[in-house]
């Protein structure tokens, strides 16, 4: 389990740089072209906040397992089909959640989603219901874009998952339909720097039942964050086959004690001589070249720092 | 008067369109009463329907339901426009803008029987403007420092957008007068954004925001009008 220390000052922004690596893999899709997300100029991948985001909320359900926190089948309020696949909506979701606590009618609030699950307090949702309206803004999300700091190699690879056919009149089998070309990412160290502001992460979970602020710290929370964000690329990674290949590299977090650079880990190619980068060696060392001056930018030091944690296989100088 | 500036940049922006329900396309640039959203965020007023809401009056908020305002503007944050007498400028900094795809998802129901809402929106890439505010001087000194140490966190339109605010300057004097927006009461070409504001007085009218006009944001010195003053109120009122 990821520790985190104490934070010294209850107010203000912290930040979060995680690093994972994807191999042979397609991290996320561009809703109109279902292509990678690729910037062209620079040959970038990257993914979104709610990709990320969905990810992070299965390693926050397998954390709350581990640690017992609540019930399982309410950790996450996202879980938007049932076991069969077929798809909740938004009451149904929240009827369960009920039933999973034991709240009777009587009992009943507008809130109980948001004090009996784990993600909502992080990320944030919309509680649009006729009558019960109410809004919590996000505490924690991605202040850019995660990105790989390098430019990637893509290959296109053929696909064929369709059955051939039978023509029943005349024997005949014809071949498959639905072959297809897609682009595979061959390798990418993506970067995700996390906003968390503290004020509203404090208003999200003063009243939760399962993680008491008053009692935990708002360090239980970040402990919360931070080790699901880990076990959804490590232990917990999703299992298909184009996101298993997804590997956690290193969660590093501090509190800025003065300015920052607001430095995007996109433009950290700028810094590279080769832009390039095929393979786990490479990306470490090219990112011991470039990360101590991008932390330093972002005050990220010993004094600031509250979590470092890295994989056994992640050799970076941080 | 004093004159208060700032960078307003980000990874992306999602400036929704009032006029377009689905909100899936942004507009180039914040309208008048996005910036004072921004500035309220900063400086923690929360509406009557945020959780950041100290405490909730459920009786109020059903009335405010059945006026037609299920999400109100923070009277807060009417109160503070009309005591600073909030006036803002804004230009587009950033060359050619650029538009990427973009995706959310909700728990929302189109059909519950079938699947759940997902939203396919267009964002700004990389948005980047000068903002310039209007303010009394005691004012301008405290939203300075919530600028800098906001309340709760800054966005660009939507909370997925996260913003990045630098370069704050306080000033007695007008800043330089290029590329600002301009207003634009009739039909008007290119990027222009709906002129909204917000109402201070919209529970007798069941309106939350105004949008008349344009604010049209040029991308270059082409684009631009020599203007004799750029800034504009944040909010108005409406006759009942």
């Amino acid at each position: 389990m990821i520790k985190v220390n104490k934070i010294d000052k209850q107010t203000g922004n912290l930040y979060i740089l995680f690093g994972h690596e994807a191999i042979q893999a397609r991290p996320n899709l561009d809703p109109y072209t279902s292509t990678l997300r690729m910037k062209d100029e620079t040959m970038q991948v990257y993914t979104s906040d709610v990709h990320i985001k969905h990810h992070a909320r299965r390693g926050i359900k397998a954390y709350a397992l581990e640690n017992e926190l609540g019930s399982p089948a309410s950790a996450v309020f996202y879980e938007k089909n049932d076991d069969a696949g077929n798809a909740r909506d938004f009451s149904k979701r929240i009827e369960l959640i009920r039933a999973e606590n034991k709240i009777e009618k009587k009992q009943q609030d507008k809130r109980d989603a948001l004090h009996h699950c784990l993600d909502l307090p992080l990320f944030g949702y919309v509680h649009a219901v006729k009558n019960e309206n109410f809004s919590v803004t996000n505490a924690i999300n991605t202040l850019f874009r995660p990105v790989t700091f390098h430019s990637c190699e893509i290959m296109s690879l053929g696909r064929n998952n369709a059955f051939p056919s039978l023509n029943s009149k005349t024997g005949e089998v014809k071949e498959a339909a639905g072959s297809a070309t897609v682009d595979s990412l061959e390798y990418g160290f993506f970067l995700s720097l996390w906003e968390i502001n503290l004020n509203m992460l404090k208003i999200n979970t003063k009243d939760h039942k399962v993680i008491n602020l008053d009692k935990k710290g708002i360090e239980a929370w970040l402990k919360v964050f931070i080790n699901g964000l880990w076990k959804a690329y490590t232990s917990d990674r999703y299992p298909s086959f184009t996101q298993r290949s997804q590997f956690a590299q290193f969660a590093i977090g501090w509190q800025p004690s003065g300015d920052v650079s607001y430095a995007n880990p996109a433009d950290l190619i700028e810094n590279l001589e080769e832009k390039k980068v095929t393979n786990h060696a490479d990306a470490v060392d090219a990112l011991n070249d470039i990360l101590p001056d991008f932390l330093q930018g972002w005050n990220c030091d010993s004094n600031t720092q509250f979590v470092k944690h890295t994989s056994p296989n992640c050799k970076l100088n941080i | 008067m004093t004159y208060l500036t700032f960078e307003l940049r980000g990874d992306m922006a999602m400036w929704r369109n009032p006029y377009e329900s689905m909100g899936s396309f942004s507009c180039l640039g914040p309208a008048p009463s996005n910036l004072a959203g921004l500035f309220g965020a900063a400086l923690g007023f929360a509406t009557s329907k945020s959780q950041a809401l100290e405490k909730h009056d459920d009786k109020k908020s059903r009335q405010l339901d059945k006026k037609g305002l299920p999400w109100p503007v923070s009277e807060e944050l009417l109160e503070w426009q009309i005591r600073a007498n909030l006036k803002v400028a804004c230009r587009w900094k950033k060359g050619f803008p650029k538009r990427i795809a973009w995706n959310i998802n909700g728990c929302k129901e189109l059909d519950p029987a079938k699947e759940n809402l997902r939203l396919q929106q267009q964002v700004i890439d990389s948005p980047c403007y000068e903002v310039a505010v209007e303010i009394a001087k005691d004012e301008a000194k405290k939203l300075a420092e919530a600028l800098k140490s906001p309340a709760f966190p800054l966005c660009l339109g939507a909370s997925f957008c996260r913003a990045i605010i630098t370069n704050i300057i306080i000033s007695e004097e007008k800043p330089e007068q290029s590329n600002w927006a301009f207003y634009k009461d009739g039909f008007a070409v290119g990027d222009s954004v709906p002129f909204s504001q917000h109402i201070i007085n919209a529970e007798a009218t069941g309106e939350r925001i105004k949008s008349t006009g344009f604010w049209v944001y040029p991308i270059d010195e082409s684009t631009s009008e020599i203007l004799e003053n750029p800034f504009v109120k944040t909010y108005c009122e409406l006759e009942v």
